[in-house]
Order: C-alpha cells, then sequence, then structure tokens
C-alpha cells in the first residue's frame, strides 16, 4: 500500500494520510507478561513500535545488595520463572567463580540434569502459548501436561514445581531422591515420541506454515549486532550455543546437536525450539547414565565471603545467555550484581522485525521472540 | 483440612457435585456418547407424535372446531391446515433453540476432551448438563448497552437478521418421510438465499457499531461469507445434476428409494461424490466464522470483531446463530449427500417392509419412525467434525481465507462439475458416474491412507 | 499444475494427521484431577507450610503446666531467623535458670515467606526443629491470621521428620506406588486396618498385612499407580462422611 501511496503522491495528488497510535496495553492475551507495545500504524502496515517496559520491575538487584549471599538465591528464582534452575545455576557459578570454589563431579551432573530438563519445561510452555497465539488452543493443554510431568520430576528432587531454589554455592541443596533416575528415563521415554505428534499436529499444519514462514525474518548480521542470543540467534543461522562453543559446567563430555535454523523466520524459531527439546532429552539420558557417585555439595564457610573482585559469567538459559556480573568488597553481601537477561537483549529486535508488516502478525512474531516480562524488568 | 471445603461437603449439592466428579475420570467421553444415545432415542417419538397429531387434527379436530365455530363442514380444511402450519412452525422454531444449548453443551465436552480434560462438570451436578442455560441466564441479565452514536435501530436489527436467517432456513429441511415443514420445489435454492442473508446481518452490526474496527471487521466478515458462498453453491450443483430436481425430498427419497414403486438398492450421493462433500462441508465451515476461519472475530487478534460492542442478549442471538448455522448446514449435508433420515443403502426394502406391517395394524403414522433418529445421528454425526476441526486448526490469515476459498475451492468444485457432467453423458452410461466416483475415491482415500500410515 | 495439485494433496494429508491426533486423545482418559474431590499428594520433599516438630516419644498432650514448649525441638538459636531472606520469622526466648534459652514465642509471618527453605537448612538441631511439612492448602479471610504463631506451628509439626535414609520396604512401596491419587472405595476391614497404619517418624515399620493392603491400593487404580507418601510424614486417613470413601490427605490434622 505505501507502494501506491508513493506513486500517488508523486502525481502530485493529494493524499492524507493518518498515523494511527494503537495501544496494546499491559493487559493483553498475547504478550506474555505485562508489556506494553505502542505500535504506530499507516492503514494496516506497522510503521515502528515502541515497546515500554517496567511493569514487573521489582528491584531485584537493588535486593541483591542487601542480602547475604545465599539468600540472593531465592531472588533468582522468580526473574525467568520459567527457568529457575538455569537462573539459579548462572547465580552459584558466578559466586563460586569468585570464590574459585571447587564443585564436586557429582553436583555437576546434577545441575546439568536440572538445567537441560527446565529447558524442556520452558520450550514446552513456549510450543502452547504460541499455538495460542495462532489460534490452536489445543496444543496449549499437551503442552501443560507434559510440562506437568516435568514439574513432578522437580517436586521429587527439590520440593517446589516452579521456585526451585535448588542450586547452593559449592553444589546442589540434596542429592536425588532414589527413584529419580528410573521416573527420568520413563520421562524421556514417554516424551520424545509425542514430540513427534506435537510436529503432526502444529509444525506441519499447512495453516500454521502459511501464517510463520517467511515472517519477521531477522538477518544473521542483525541478529549479532543486535547482541541477540540463544534460539533467536540459531534460527538466524548463526550456530553459536555456549554450551557447544565454551562449555561451562560439565557440558563438553556429552554428544549433542545445535540446532540451526537458515532464514530467521517465526517458523525457523520455533522450530529450533523444538529441535532444542529433542537434544535436551539426549543429554539428560547421558548425563544419567554417565552420574557418578559422590557428595552433592562441597563444603563451604559458613559465611560466605568471596575475596575482593568482580567477575563475570554466562550460561545458556532457555531463552539465550543470561549473564551476572557480581562485585564483592570482601563482604558477607556483594557490592554490586547486575543481570544481563536474554529477553532484554532479544526484545530490541521487535521494532526492526514489526517495520512493514500487518497488524495480525505482530503476535506471531512476539511470541517467537519469546521473551518473559520477569526477566526483562527484573 | 481447609474447613470451607468440609463445610461444603455437607451440603446435598455438594453431595450431587462429589458423585458427578465421582463418575468423571476415565469413563467421562462415553458418558457424552450415552447422553447424546438417549437424545437419540428419545427422537423415535416425534415422528410419530407429529403423524398422530396431524391425523388427530384432519380427522377430528379440525371438523369438530369448524362445526362449533362456523357452524358449516366447509371450513375443515382451512382450520386443520392452519393448525398444522402453527404447530410446524413451533415445532422448527423449538428444534433451534432447544439444540442450541445441547450443541453447546456437546461442544464443550468434546473440546475438553481432545484437550484432555473434562469440560463443564459442575453445574447442574451432573457433567454440567446445567451450563449453557446458566450462560444463558447470565447473558439475558446482562444490560444491554447501545454505544453511543450508534443508530439504534440497525444495531437492534443487526442479531436479528442473522438468527433469522439460520431459522428460516430450516423450513425445507426433510427431516423425515413427511417430516418437512415447507417442501418448496426449489428448496436448494430457497437455502441458498436465505442463509445469505446473514452477509446483511453481518455488515448492518459492524456499521451499526459506531466503530472503526468493527466497521472493518464487518467488512472481512461479509467478505469471507460471500467468498465462500461460491464454492458451496457450486459443491451443490452436483448433487442437483445427480437428482435431477431441487427438491430437498425428492432429493432424498432418491438416494433412499423412499416411496419407490419398488424397493432398489438406494445409493446416498456421498458415494459418487466425495469430494464435493468434503467442499462443502469446509466452505460450510467458513460461512460460520468458525476456526480456522474465526479470524474477524478472533479475541487475541487486535482488529476487533463485528459484534465486540454487542452485549447481552443480542450477543447471544450471534452466538445461537452461529451454533444454528452449524446446525442448518449440517442438516442440509445430510439430507443432500448422506441421504436423509434413510439407513444407508437397505432403506427401500425396510421401508416397504413395515408399510405392509404398519397398515395392515392400522397404525399408518408409525411407518417410517426411524427417519428423525437417523437423520439426527448422521447431522450430528457432521456437527462433531465441526466441533473436531475447531479445536485441532490455528487460525488462517484473512489473505490466505481468501485465496483458500478463490484458488483452491472453486477450482476444485468446477473440476469436479465438469467431470459429473461428462460421466453424465448419455454415451457413457451406465458406467459413467461409477468410473467418476473410482477416481474421486482414488483421491480421497490415498490421502485417508498417507495420513493413518505411520 | 501438477504442484498445485500435489501441494493441495500434501497440504490434505497433513491436515488428516492433525485430527487424527486429536481424535487420538479425545478417547483416552483425561489427565484431570478433580479438586477438591480428589487431591494429588505431593512428593515428600515437598516445600510446604513449615511447622515446629517435637522431641521423640513427647507430643503436644505432654506438656507440663509452665513449660509450654519445652516438648519442641527448638532451642532459640535465631539461626533461623537469621537466615531468612524476607525477615518472615519473629521468636521471642527467656534465659532459663539452666543457663539455657527457652522458647517463649514462635511465629512466621506466611504472607511474607517464600518458602526457599533456608530456616530449614540452617537449622542445627539434629532432627530439625523447624521443617516443611507437605501441607498447602491454607486459606485465609484477613491478613493477620496468615501470622501463624507457635500453636499452630507445632499442630502443623506433629510427627514430623526429615527425610533420613529409608529402609528397603519403604523404598519399594514409594517405587511401586508414585502418581496421581484417586479416590477409593475400601470395605469395613480394610478401614479399620487402614486406620493403624501410620507411617510414623523413625518407627515407620509395616506389618506384612499392612504392606499387602498398600499393594492392594496400588493395584486397583487403573492407571497402575495411585498413593504417594512420604517415608517419614504422617500418612492421615480422611473420612468423607458422606460418600464412605477415603481421600488421602497430604495434612492430616483437622481437629
Amino acid at each position: 500500500m505505501s507502494a501506491a501511496v508513493d506513486e500517488a503522491k508523486a502525481a502530485g495528488k493529494r493524499i492524507k494520510l493518518e498515523e494511527m497510535y494503537l495501544n496494546m496495553g499491559p493487559q493483553h492475551p498475547s504478550t506474555h507478561g505485562v508489556l506494553r507495545l505502542g505500535i504506530l500504524l499507516e492503514g494496516e502496515v506497522i510503521i515502528d513500535t515502541i515497546p515500554d517496559l517496567g511493569y514487573l520491575h521489582r528491584g531485584t538487584e537493588k535486593i541483591a545488595e542487601d542480602r547475604d549471599y545465599m539468600q540472593i538465591i531465592h531472588l533468582t528464582d522468580r526473574m525467568d520463572y520459567l527457568a529457575a534452575m538455569n537462573n539459579n545455576t548462572g547465580y552459584v557459578m558466578v559466586v563460586e567463580k569468585l570464590l574459585e570454589q571447587e564443585v564436586p563431579e557429582r553436583a555437576e551432573y546434577i545441575r546439568v540434569i536440572m538445567q537441560e530438563l527446565n529447558r524442556v519445561a520452558s520450550h514446552l510452555l513456549f510450543f502452547g502459548t504460541y499455538g495460542v497465539d495462532m489460534g490452536a488452543v489445543t496444543p496449549f493443554l499437551y503442552g501443560f501436561r507434559e510440562r506437568e510431568l516435568v514439574l513432578d520430576l522437580f517436586e521429587m528432587v527439590c520440593g517446589a514445581r516452579m521456585t526451585h531454589s535448588y542450586m547452593r554455592i559449592g553444589g546442589v541443596a540434596e542429592d536425588l531422591p532414589s527413584g529419580f533416575a528410573e521416573e527420568c528415563k520413563d520421562f524421556i521415554d514417554y516424551f520424545l515420541p509425542v514430540v513427534d505428534e506435537y510436529d503432526e499436529l502444529l509444525t506441519y499444519n499447512p495453516i500454521f506454515m502459511d501464517r510463520t514462514i517467511g515472517i519477521g525474518a531477522l538477518s544473521k548480521d542483525a541478529a549479532i549486532a543486535y547482541g541477540v542470543t540463544g534460539p533467536m540467534l540459531r534460527a538466524s543461522g548463526v550456530p553459536y550455543d555456549l554450551r557447544k562453543d565454551e562449555p561451562y559446567s560439565v557440558y563438553d563430555k556429552f554428544e549433542f546437536d545445535v540446532p540451526t535454523g537458515e532464514n530467521g523466520d517465526c517458523f525457523d524459531r520455533y522450530f529450533v525450539r523444538i529441535q532444542e527439546m529433542r537434544e535436551s532429552c539426549k543429554i539428560v539420558s547421558q548425563a544419567l547414565d554417565m552420574l557418578p557417585p559422590g557428595k552433592h555439595q562441597a563444603k563451604t564457610s559458613r559465611i560466605i565471603k568471596p575475596p575482593p573482585g568482580e567477575a563475570y559469567l554466562e550460561v545458556e538459559n532457555p531463552r539465550g545467555q543470561l549473564g551476572y556480573y557480581l562485585v564483592s568488597e570482601g563482604e558477607p553481601m556483594p557490592y554490586r550484581l547486575h543481570i544481563r537477561p536474554p529477553s532484554f537483549v532479544n526484545l530490541q529486535v521487535l521494532p526492526d522485525l514489526l517495520k512493514g508488516l500487518k497488524i495480525g502478525d505482530v503476535i506471531a512474531v512476539l511470541g517467537s521472540t519469546d521473551i518473559v516480562l520477569g526477566e526483562v524488568d527484573r | 483440612m481447609p474447613e470451607a471445603v468440609a463445610r461444603r461437603r455437607s451440603s446435598i449439592a455438594a453431595w450431587a457435585f462429589s458423585r458427578g466428579a465421582r463418575f468423571a475420570a476415565d469413563w467421562d467421553i462415553f458418558i457424552v456418547v450415552a447422553v447424546l444415545g438417549g437424545v437419540f432415542g428419545a427422537l423415535f417419538t416425534v415422528q410419530p407424535v407429529m403423524m398422530g397429531l396431524k391425523m388427530l387434527t384432519e380427522e377430528v379436530l379440525a371438523p369438530w372446531l369448524s362445526l362449533t365455530l362456523f357452524n358449516t363442514p366447509q371450513y375443515t380444511a382451512l382450520i386443520s391446515r392452519i393448525i398444522v402450519e402453527i404447530v410446524v412452525a413451533i415445532v422448527v422454531l423449538k428444534f433451534f433453540v432447544l439444540s442450541a444449548p445441547l450443541l453447546i453443551w456437546l461442544e464443550r465436552k468434546v473440546s475438553g476432551h481432545i484437550q484432555s480434560r473434562l469440560g463443564p462438570m459442575h453445574v447442574g451436578g451432573f457433567h454440567g448438563w446445567l451450563q449453557t442455560i446458566a450462560d444463558g441466564i447470565k447473558l439475558i441479565s446482562k444490560e444491554d448497552i447501545i454505544p453511543s452514536g450508534a443508530d439504534k435501530v440497525l444495531h437492534t436489527i443487526g442479531p436479528i437478521m442473522v438468527v433469522v436467517a439460520a431459522i428460516t432456513g430450516f423450513v425445507v429441511i426433510p427431516f423425515g418421510n413427511e417430516l418437512v415443514p415447507r417442501d418448496f420445489n426449489i428448496g436448494i435454492f430457497y437455502l441458498l438465499a436465505v442463509t445469505s442473508v446473514s452477509v446483511f446481518g453481518v455488515v448492518v452490526a459492524g456499521w451499526a457499531s459506531n466503530n472503526k474496527y468493527s466497521l472493518l471487521g464487518g467488512m472481512r466478515s461479509a467478505a469471507q461469507l460471500v467468498s465462500y458462498e461460491i464454492p458451496r453453491g457450486v459443491a451443490l450443483v452436483g448433487v442437483i445434476m445427480l437428482a435431477q430436481s431441487l427438491q430437498m425430498s425428492s432429493i432424498v427419497n432418491q438416494q433412499s428409494g423412499i416411496g419407490a414403486s419398488e424397493p432398489f438398492v438406494a445409493i446416498p450421493y456421498v458415494v459418487f461424490q466425495p469430494i464435493a462433500f468434503i467442499i462443502y462441508v469446509i466452505a460450510s465451515i467458513a460461512e460460520t466464522n468458525r476456526a480456522p476461519f474465526d479470524l474477524p472475530e478472533a479475541e487475541s487478534e487486535l482488529v476487533a470483531g463485528f459484534h465486540t460492542e454487542y452485549s447481552g442478549m443480542k450477543f447471544a442471538f450471534f452466538f445461537m446463530a452461529e451454533y444454528g448455522e452449524m446446525l442448518l448446514f449440517s442438516c442440509v449435508a445430510t439430507a443432500l449427500f448422506l441421504g436423509g433420515g434413510s439407513i444407508p443403502f437397505v432403506e427401500g426394502y425396510i421401508y416397504a417392509w413395515t408399510n405392509g406391517i404398519f397398515e395392515s395394524m392400522h397404525v399408518p403414522f408409525l411407518i417410517g419412525f426411524w427417519h428423525f433418529p437417523v437423520f439426527i445421528i448422521k447431522t450430528y454425526v457432521l456437527v462433531f467434525f465441526f466441533i473436531w476441526v475447531r479445536w485441532t486448526y490455528p487460525r488462517m490469515r484473512v489473505d490466505r481465507l481468501m485465496d483458500f476459498s478463490w484458488k483452491i475451492l472453486v477450482p476444485w468444485t468446477f473440476i469436479n462439475l465438469i467431470g459429473l457432467g461428462i460421466a453424465l453423458l448419455p454415451q457413457f452410461q451406465p458406467v459413467g458416474i461409477w468410473v467418476f466416483a473410482a477416481i474421486n475415491w482414488l483421491i480421497v482415500g490415498g490421502v485417508l491412507l498417507k495420513a493413518f500410515k505411520k | 499444475m501438477i504442484g498445485y495439485i500435489s501441494s493441495c494433496l500434501k497440504g490434505s494429508v497433513n491436515l488428516v494427521k492433525g485430527l487424527i491426533i486429536t481424535f487420538k486423545y479425545m478417547i483416552k482418559p483425561v489427565v484431570t484431577i478433580q479438586y477438591p474431590y480428589e487431591k494429588k499428594v505431593v512428593a515428600e520433599r515437598y516445600r510446604g507450610i513449615m511447622g515446629l516438630t517435637t522431641k521423640a516419644d513427647q507430643d503436644m498432650a505432654d506438656q507440663e503446666a509452665g513449660a509450654e514448649n519445652d516438648h519442641l525441638q527448638c532451642i532459640s538459636c535465631f539461626k533461623c531467623k537469621d537466615t531468612c531472606p524476607v525477615e518472615c520469622i519473629d521468636i521471642q526466648r527467656v534465659k532459663g535458670d539452666k543457663g539455657k534459652f527457652e522458647l517463649k514465642g514462635f511465629s512466621i509471618n506466611f504472607a511474607r515467606c517464600t518458602f526457599c527453605g533456608l530456616c530449614v537448612d540452617a537449622c542445627p538441631v539434629a532432627g530439625k526443629a523447624i521443617i516443611h511439612s507437605r501441607h498447602y492448602e491454607e486459606v485465609f479471610f484477613e491478613r493477620k491470621d496468615m501470622v501463624f504463631d507457635v500453636r499452630k506451628l507445632d499442630l502443623i509439626g506433629q510427627g514430623l521428620r526429615p527425610h533420613e535414609q529409608l529402609d528397603d520396604q519403604q523404598i519399594e512401596i514409594l517405587r511401586r506406588v508414585r502418581g496421581r491419587p484417586r479416590s477409593f472405595d475400601f470395605t469395613q476391614e480394610e478401614r479399620e486396618s487402614l486406620e493403624t497404619i501410620i507411617v510414623n517418624g523413625h518407627l515407620a515399620r509395616l506389618s506384612p498385612e499392612q504392606f499387602d493392603l498398600i499393594n492392594k491400593i496400588a493395584s486397583t487404580d487403573p492407571q497402575g499407580s495411585s498413593i504417594s507418601f512420604g517415608d517419614q510424614d504422617v500418612l492421615r486417613i480422611l473420612l468423607d462422611e458422606e460418600s464412605q470413601r477415603f481421600q488421602l490427605s497430604t495434612f492430616g490434622v483437622d481437629k
């Protein structure tokens, strides 16, 4: 339509266009949290998008300056509440880095199992909510049905389904309960064929493919320039995964692939996440087989006082790379804890992606970025 | 132990709830089937009752009324006709109004089970059978808001037009032998014309809301409705070609062998034209604005649909119209493709056999008593298909909706029509139509086989 | 032309596949647990509402006059209060005559509690004076009800112990019966003998008959697994008077 408008203008006709401002308010069924998008429209085409954040800001970083290192763990649960194990791990790892604390090998394996199970749970929720955004309500229920099983496993291990606080400095809070390995294996045996069913139901559905292929393509260079990480980056064709390229913990001992997309459109982002679920299951089964005996937590001093200094560490969250920057002055409480949330950085791409698209595609693109507002606002 | 729950347990209602909850779990879907079975069973009484009433009116009531009111027997035929017509009108209306709650309950239960959950369970104690009525009461009791600046008259007329378009279609449906409310000899033509009135209703509703987005939504919806009328109509032309008639009851009789001079194996038209049947069903889903074609009225889209400014009973009207149209299109598909109220293939023989028995027993109103239930069963199978499709697929985008209609459905209907025309040429009889059927079933069967293969 | 036809047919195949999947799930049993008629029994390590535990072979009834909190294991060391990140624990203590502290008051404000478990981790008492119960159903009408005082915490903590190593019999039962619960029908004798099964603290030893009964319960559930009860927690049976059915409760003290 813009081409016709330009033509008419060039021919000297008087055309009056109204730029309309549409507010996709903080309370909206499809914004995955309290996100406010101000959209400038020209007819039905989007000219610009202005995201308005901060509705879920709770001051995590400021609170952390007044808390003990152990007490901050439960705060990190609640940022990206869908990937609590990953958040916890990132935080305790940065503290261990400052403390130069050794972690027993069994604890490392347990951490990997928990993180990968959490990745599966998070991507299942993405699968469900993306289906709802597209109008198919049934995959939502199926995704949550599977997610229940993962949350039951977490409940068995640490006692909580969502805000786990399972990691401790030097290891994990408690060892795995008896019977966990069999339950986990049962879950993986049950789950892998179900993912194929999801493919048949949603992924290869011609209606779904129609709505997502070619929409909101993010080029490789743009992705790298914006600092996008995680499945969004991999869908644009950059095969960068922290677990493979800069392995932390014991990830270098496992064999898994890094799914990569080609075009960086919505379908690729969705497909990369579905593939990642399968890879995570692979990692979990390998880890369960290779689980060494040993202690679940190293002996640390009673009061944790890292030496003065600073450390920065990134882990691979289901949403991207989560970074923790810790400055310590030798006190029991940190001087500064800054968190680099992947959803916040991924969200900046939105105005660029939405330019020129129609209004009906806003939800498709926003859903495919898979942001969690708890993380964006902290 | 939460005291609140303990207190609730002690009431009779709570006892009822817990009974209902206990029967759920593994067997709930069969409860839905059982309820439907009960409904269908009750329907066996409809034809005898209607026929009996008609006989009673003609032979007893009308002469009596004519003598007492007018003191002459000349008006007997007129009075009997008036009474019969009034009763028929009430029955048609009641059919529509009573089936809407049942359909809504069915949809909620079936959609629940598709999603591995239960659906309504508590309202009314036994699997939520009062849920729709509770929703209806809620909607009736809401305030009727007309936006300021909106045209008051048009705001009221919009939903009425849509509902009327749905109801009046039921007049020509051949529910059974002699159970056609009005047997026009242009039955199909009447149907297509009357259901198009809903387009007006939608546009009027969009306009009368005084809301830019509703207007856009209404226009979009109207464009969608008009686009999908073409495949619908052309798919039905195939049936007309096979039946050589526009009259609904005649089409049903030709598919079922009712009333023929001697019984023959009558074949429903779906055997000859499965592709036309499928296209008709898909186009009907689009006509009723159901998923996957419901972008104009979806909640999670930004541009609101034509019914956003409606509340209370008017909104309920749009809702009822959607379910009524769904039922109507299923009824039409049953009558035209699946053979109406007849038991497939053997109807002619059974009809002739029972004809003799009932005549000899002097109960002529029992003839063909199975037609109405069988018709409704077939209709509900199609309704179930509508519900099934809705909860499986995501929504189509608006431009793809139009593409789907014009670029996929319309070409296939024309291919079907041309093929049928060639197959019906006198040079190719009698084998031509069977070759056509074989080609159709090859395609359909191939798709199904591929889909079921692991 | 051929591409058009083949894309139409391929699309149809995928659409039909989707329909088959949803139909398959329609006939399968549902996964709903109908709360509150059926409750899911949570795992042994579930971090529910906190309770204060009692010393072994003492319970609330044994308290002597004056030493009102003597039966509790809590030594008022203030470690849990110091470690709580949201400062929801409030403890009052007095120095007793023997030089040790005596617990006068202990309250937890559950409006602030995040159930992180740090207080339980911090408790130095071997049997854990403060412990998570597996009780999660608490409803309040007023905010001041959310502050639990020592009597209520004591009530919650009756019979709770931290999870220790289980013996083989208990491991066997647990492995067999993890999963989602349903309500059950029991005969009169079964009901009576079930009332005696109380897996209480470190005294958890089941007689062979009781073991058989649990197995029988486990096998009556059509999905093959039914109860998940904790190794050390109290398993209480709630008799629903109207339906004469047992509801397995996560927290049994309903007086």
